[in-house]
């Protein structure tokens, strides 16, 4: 079943006396139930801003987006809405926790807004699950200026798994962790997808996250997005910009 | 931002558009287009989340009014003190000793406080909240909140105009009666001190009071409650307003900050003009009646 579905996705950037910038270009894209997809490309090549408008936080110029098979109303394209009625969830790279809340308020938080009728008792039972099933529940009455790059990507996971999402969009998800805590969190990650049957879409120039998530790649270039492709097919792609992007990663042959 | 096309087929459908685009794009329309947000998301209030938005408004009273007590108190003691001296000092030499209470509520209860402590709020708490906006906005943590399904003028503005609303109109009454209570006894103490007890004989507790009292209208009792919640409103909504327009980047945030400030401030002495006209309506429907 499809679960997200993007059809002749245009872009533009106006700014005053200039020429609007393009920035997506009928961008094309099918994302099936429980794949994990990763948008890749180089920096400035619009994937936050790709990833900002399937979340709802930029409205589109021009083109069709479907979560799960309901097409959304995109002159009314927001945020609130695709969170709520599509049921999609967003990570973002800087984390973005609520400062002055602790860990555990801060993934009980979507849990009391939208679920009112449950009582303390509840609400910290589900809790004290997600923490433990990112590994962190040791840091839930930290506030998040103390903790880690690594533990605040995983309360954030935490946060937006607490959505219980049917989409989950992730900017960056590794980026500033060390080898030791991308393993953990990919681990996690791929944990989580399998027992949560949820789309994944993440934005990332780490391309071996694709091997480790068994992951498709789309790139996205000049305003196109590229058809995806997996892993092992990286070192055949003829673009210019991919094979660029592969050579800086250094990836060979037998990874 | 994404460009828009619209297409109308009647030019009065145009005018309304345009006319409607360019009050919404005006500061004014922002920032009673936030305020009529946050007085419908009171209204519309979801019951079961009572709890939380309830919690929500109390620790922006809190912030607000509570945590503000020290340095109002400080002024109020400051601003009693020297009007009540500069009063006392001075009226009786011109003949208007009699108008001591009048100008006590003149001063202190019509003008002065509420204005100051909108002043001393503004600089504050208006601050403060639209720095911590402003950085919740550069740090996405806005963005977070919508893509949570949680929207920012619910979770973080109505609690912040309703709480600042409550929180002066606490802090207006506070002030006025510090001023007049602690400021009468430190005026006292003051004046026994360096005059001699010559001017300070004439302060005495039953006359000042009953002269306050005398001098207080219908209209006072009103406006007491009036100007400090359109004040509070004033600069939650400039807060919010300039803390959530900061845009990802952090030198916005100073800037929104210095807005929001000086902004209050230019509204606040408005608002203040604006309603003063309700006592010159008073005034004149009292002198036709003379005549």
């Amino acid at each position: 079943m499809e679960s997200l579905t993007i059809k002749d996705l245009c872009f533009r950037y106006a700014e005053p006396g200039q020429p609007d910038r393009v920035v997506l270009d009928k961008v094309n894209l099918v994302v099936h139930q429980k794949a994990v997809i990763c948008i890749c490309g180089q920096s400035g090549q619009g994937k936050s801003t790709f990833l900002r408008i399937l979340a709802g936080l930029e409205k589109p110029t021009s083109g069709q987006i479907s979560y799960s098979g309901i097409q959304a109303e995109l002159y009314h394209h927001n945020a609130l809405d695709v969170a709520l009625e599509h049921k999609v969830a967003f990570v973002f790279q800087n984390s973005a926790l609520i400062s002055n809340l602790r860990v555990f308020d801060n993934v009980a938080l979507p849990i009391r807004y939208h679920q009112p009728h449950r009582t303390d008792g509840e609400v910290r039972d589900q809790v004290e699950t997600l923490l433990a099933s990112m590994m962190v529940e040791e840091y839930r009455n930290h506030f998040p200026y103390t903790l880690s790059a690594g533990v605040l990507r995983r309360v954030a996971i935490a946060r937006a798994l607490a959505m219980e999402p049917r989409i989950l969009l992730m900017d960056e998800p590794t980026t500033g962790l060390d080898a030791k805590n991308r393993r953990s969190l990919l681990a996690l990650i791929d944990n989580q997808r399998s027992l949560r049957h949820a789309t994944i879409v993440m934005v990332t120039h780490d391309l071996p996250i694709a091997r480790d998530l068994d992951a498709s790649l789309c790139f996205l270039h000049q305003g196109k997005l590229s058809d995806p492709m997996r892993y092992n097919e990286l070192l055949l792609a003829q673009e210019s910009h991919i094979r660029e992007l592969v050579e800086e990663t250094g990836l060979s042959a037998n990874p | 931002m994404a460009v828009e096309q619209k297409e109308f087929y009647s030019i009065p459908a145009r005018v309304l558009y345009n006319m409607g685009r360019w009050w919404l794009s005006s500061l004014p329309g922002k920032l009673l287009t936030l305020f009529a947000k946050s007085m419908l998301a009171i209204a519309f209030m979801d019951r079961r989340k009572f709890r939380t938005e309830f919690r929500q408004i109390i620790s922006q009273v809190f912030f607000t009014g509570i945590e503000a007590v020290p340095l109002i108190f400080s002024v109020a003691v400051l601003l009693g003190t020297l009007t009540i001296t500069q009063a006392m000092t001075y009226m009786p030499k011109v003949g208007f000793g009699d108008f001591f209470g009048n100008l006590m509520v003149i001063i202190i209860i019509r003008e002065l406080g509420p204005v100051l402590t909108a002043f001393l709020i503004a600089g504050r708490t208006g601050a403060a909240l639209a720095a911590y906006l402003g950085n919740m906005r550069v740090e996405s943590e806005v963005d977070a909140l919508e893509t949570m399904g949680i929207d920012p003028v619910k979770y973080l503005v109505m609690p912040a105009v309703a709480g600042g609303m409550i929180a002066m109109v606490m802090i207006n009454i506070f002030f006025s009666t510090v001023a007049i209570v602690v400021g009468f006894f430190v005026a006292k103490a003051l004046l026994a001190t360096a005059m001699s007890n010559m001017v300070e004989s004439k302060l005495i507790w039953d006359n000042y009071f009953s002269s306050i009292l005398m001098g207080l209208k219908p209209m006072d009792f009103i406006m007491v409650i009036v100007k400090p919640t359109i004040f509070g409103a004033i600069i939650a909504v400039n807060a919010c307003h300039f803390g959530l327009s900061a845009q990802n980047d952090v030198r916005q945030v100073p800037k929104a900050t210095s807005s929001s400030v000086v902004y209050s401030f230019a509204f606040v002495v408005l608002a203040d003009l604006v309603l003063s006209l309700a006592y010159i309506l008073e005034y004149m429907r009292g002198f036709n009646a003379m005549i």
